[in-house]
């Protein structure tokens, strides 16, 4: 079974482009609109790994994976995946596993999903 | 005895009785010879010739050439008199001296005589005539005048003055008669500064003057008594001050009505002026101008509105231009009346005085709020706009590639470039965003470095091949000649690498091989980007890593680009204590080359 992927952007295009393509790889993939949506998802299934967009409304991505720590702790990776200047930073101030800039190539969304969902089975 | 021996002792005797004769007498008798020595001086003219310098009545100098001995000599003609000073013991009258020619019977010049006289009244009337103080003698008791110098008669050029009473040969002066009669009545003197009276310059012209002067009643041997009067003129120094004291209120006029805040420090760093826009800048933020005394008062005040955090006294112009150097500055401060923060654009210049002293500074400063929140609102569009960019572009460049991996073989090879094209451009308006945003953060000071074991050989691998993807024309090779780890920030050295070969490629329009080389060199690890594109003008390459700077604007060889990318590797490369530089020769092509270093660094 392959590892399940849960997508949380408020970009319709970049959740349907995310979940294409992780699809085609035969990841099982959830998406969620905000940081609220993605709590209810994760409450329902736990995921192998979380993709994180930062700037969302209703729940942004800081208040999402601080929230996800202080329920779930380190139930699940997270990647931040953002369009602000310094993604590194941003992942290590929510505590985050790892980080992803916007745009991205695919062969590093690939690689990245890939090591961490790797890593948790 | 033989007859001419007789005469011999006679002559002798003579001259005998001449010298001693010369000596007995109180005049100075001095004879020179042809060539200037002295060959006979009796006790006066020794007295007065070792004197240490010989001084007119009115303080000058006299070399010994302008003697009218010595010019006799010089000119085979009478010299012209000289009056002098009295001697330095200060007991005798002043000395008029003169000088003839000697010559021998056949005419020839042989020599010169000389003579130190006391001075006649006429010797001293001719010295005070010409003294440059005005001098009068009003003869009582109807104050006729009895005798001017030329200085006095100067002042009324209109009028000989002399056998004219005082009243109706006069100049416009209200209550100065009253005054002379009083002075003649009591015998007290008078005396006057700078007292201003209307004086006939030319017929029919009355100016105001301005004058200084005494009045003494004198006795004589003889009466009727007199008025001495010495006069100086002072028009020209109360004017030159009264000048100077309207300049200076013109000035301050111009200064109050300024825009920028004027304050003017002497040199002991007290205030000294602060024009109404300083007093006006101040008061806004709370201050009262009036209780700043100096400079440590005023930087006390600005601490106060910096927010806790002192400012660095050494940075401040003002301390700097009283140390004598010009400077500007520009601080954010805390406005309490507004609660908001402001910014103050302030540059000081020391004050010198002729000989290059430091006597002061003056110090300008401007409130730049409004430009200082302007250009705060272009840095958050700036930033705004790139974030609300790289959405869009990564969904354009996604759908892009998943299209041409989906239709796969099932593409034209026109389909094939129209993708390619759209994941190119898409990687373009990124770039573009990438490095407006560092560029605005190297200008604020703000790149900030993550560093980590960095292999260069796998970065330069991985940069090349993406850019390779993407430049189907060029041919980029990599050669490594050793491997090497350098502590650095990764993302920031793809950037540099992205943006070298990214002009390799664009100003190499038609493709050709792009060499890519890594090697290492004594302590620093050295990568070149060396291309056979267009190469670099030369009267362009002093500016090529500037700001916005493009060398190819309005040539053939424009390809577009912000001028921003060679700007942003320059400060990457050397904030991590590493350099960049170029070689372009004059065929085409162009070569650039950074190094970095391998130890650690302080």
């Amino acid at each position: 079974m392959m590892p399940t992927v849960l997508v949380i952007d408020d970009d319709e295009d970049v959740l349907d482009l995310v979940r294409t393509r992780l699809e085609e790889e035969g990841y099982g993939v959830v998406v969620a609109a905000n940081g609220r949506q993605g709590l209810e998802a994760v409450a329902a299934t736990m995921p192998d790994l979380i993709l994180l967009d930062m700037k969302m409304p209703v729940m942004d991505g800081p208040s999402f994976a601080a929230e996800f720590r202080r329920l779930h702790g380190a139930a699940a990776p997270i990647v931040v995946v953002t369009a602000a200047e310094d993604a590194r930073k941003c992942a290590q101030e929510v505590g985050a596993e790892g980080w992803l800039s916007k745009p991205f190539e695919f062969a590093d969304l690939m690689s990245i999903v890939a090591d961490h969902a790797r890593e948790q089975r | 005895m033989e007859r001419h021996d007789v005469e011999r002792e006679q002559k002798l005797a003579r001259l005998r009785l001449i010298e001693a004769a010369l000596h007995a007498t109180e005049s100075g008798v001095v004879v020179l010879e042809r060539d200037g020595t002295v060959a006979f001086a009796n006790a006066p003219a020794q007295e007065l010739l070792a004197a240490g310098a010989l001084i007119t009545p009115h303080g000058r100098v006299i070399e010994k050439g302008e003697l009218p001995m010595v010019r006799a000599l010089e000119t085979g003609e009478p010299g012209a008199r000289v009056v002098l000073h009295p001697g330095p013991e200060g007991s005798r009258n002043m000395i008029v001296t003169e000088g003839k020619p000697v010559q021998s019977s056949s005419g020839d010049l042989i020599g010169a005589v000389g003579a130190f006289l006391e001075a006649s009244p006429r010797d001293l009337a001719i010295t005070l005539g010409q003294a440059p103080i005005g001098i009068a003698v009003l003869r009582g008791p109807e104050l006729i005048y009895e005798y001017v110098n030329e200085a006095f008669q100067s002042f009324s050029p209109t009028i000989q003055l002399v056998g004219l009473p005082f009243e109706t040969a006069s100049w416009e002066l209200p209550g100065v008669l009253a005054r002379l009669k009083e002075v003649w009545a009591t015998g007290e003197p008078w005396h006057g500064t700078d007292v201003r009276f209307r004086v006939e310059r030319a017929p029919g012209l009355l100016v105001d003057g301005y004058f200084t002067f005494s009045c003494v009643k004198v006795k004589r041997r003889t009466p009727p008594d007199a008025i001495l009067g010495f006069v100086l003129e002072t028009t020209a120094l109360v004017n030159g001050l009264n000048d100077a004291h309207d300049r200076t209120v013109e000035l301050k006029a111009i200064i109050d009505t300024m825009l920028e805040g004027v304050v003017v420090f002497d040199r002991d760093r007290r205030i000294t002026l602060i024009n109404e826009a300083a007093h006006k800048q101040l008061s806004d933020i709370n201050v009262e101008p009036k209780v700043l005394e100096n400079v440590e008062d005023l930087l006390r005040t600005l601490d106060g509105v910096t927010e806790g955090t002192p400012i660095d006294r050494g940075s401040l112009p003002v301390v700097r231009a009283l140390a004598g150097e010009t400077s500007r500055l520009r601080l954010r401060f805390w406005n309490p009346v507004t609660s908001r923060h402001g910014y103050a654009s302030v540059g000081a210049a020391p004050l010198r005085d002729p000989q290059g002293q430091v006597v002061g500074a003056v110090a300008v400063g401007s409130d730049i709020t409004e430009l200082g929140e302007l250009d705060r609102l272009k840095d958050e569009f700036i930033r705004v706009v790139a974030h609300e960019l790289k959405t869009p572009i990564t969904t354009i460049k996604g759908f892009a590639t998943a299209l041409g991996e989906s239709l796969g073989g099932r593409l034209s090879p026109a389909q094939g470039r129209m993708l390619r094209a759209l994941c190119r451009n898409a990687d373009r308006i990124n770039r573009i965003m990438c490095e407006l945003l560092d560029a605005q953060q190297i200008e604020l000071g703000r790149l900030e470095l993550v560093e980590e074991p960095v292999d260069l050989a796998e970065l330069l691998q991985d940069v090349t091949d993406r850019i390779a993807a993407n430049a189907s024309k060029h041919d980029i090779r990599l050669t490594v000649s050793s491997p090497v780890v350098v502590r650095a920030d990764g993302e920031r050295l793809r950037e540099v690498m992205r943006i070298l070969l990214d002009n390799a490629v664009r100003y190499s329009p038609d493709g050709g091989e792009v060499n890519v080389a890594l090697r290492v060199e004594g302590d620093w690890a050295r990568v070149s980007v060396c291309d056979h594109g267009v190469g670099i003008p030369e009267e362009r390459r002093a500016r090529l890593f500037e700001r916005f700077y493009r060398a190819h604007t309005n040539t053939p060889f424009d390809y577009g680009g912000t001028g921003l990318g060679l700007y942003v590797a320059r400060a990457i490369l050397e904030s991590h204590g590493g350099s960049i530089w170029y070689e372009s020769p004059a065929g085409g092509g162009s070569t650039f080359t950074f190094r970095l270093p391998l130890g650690t660094r302080p």
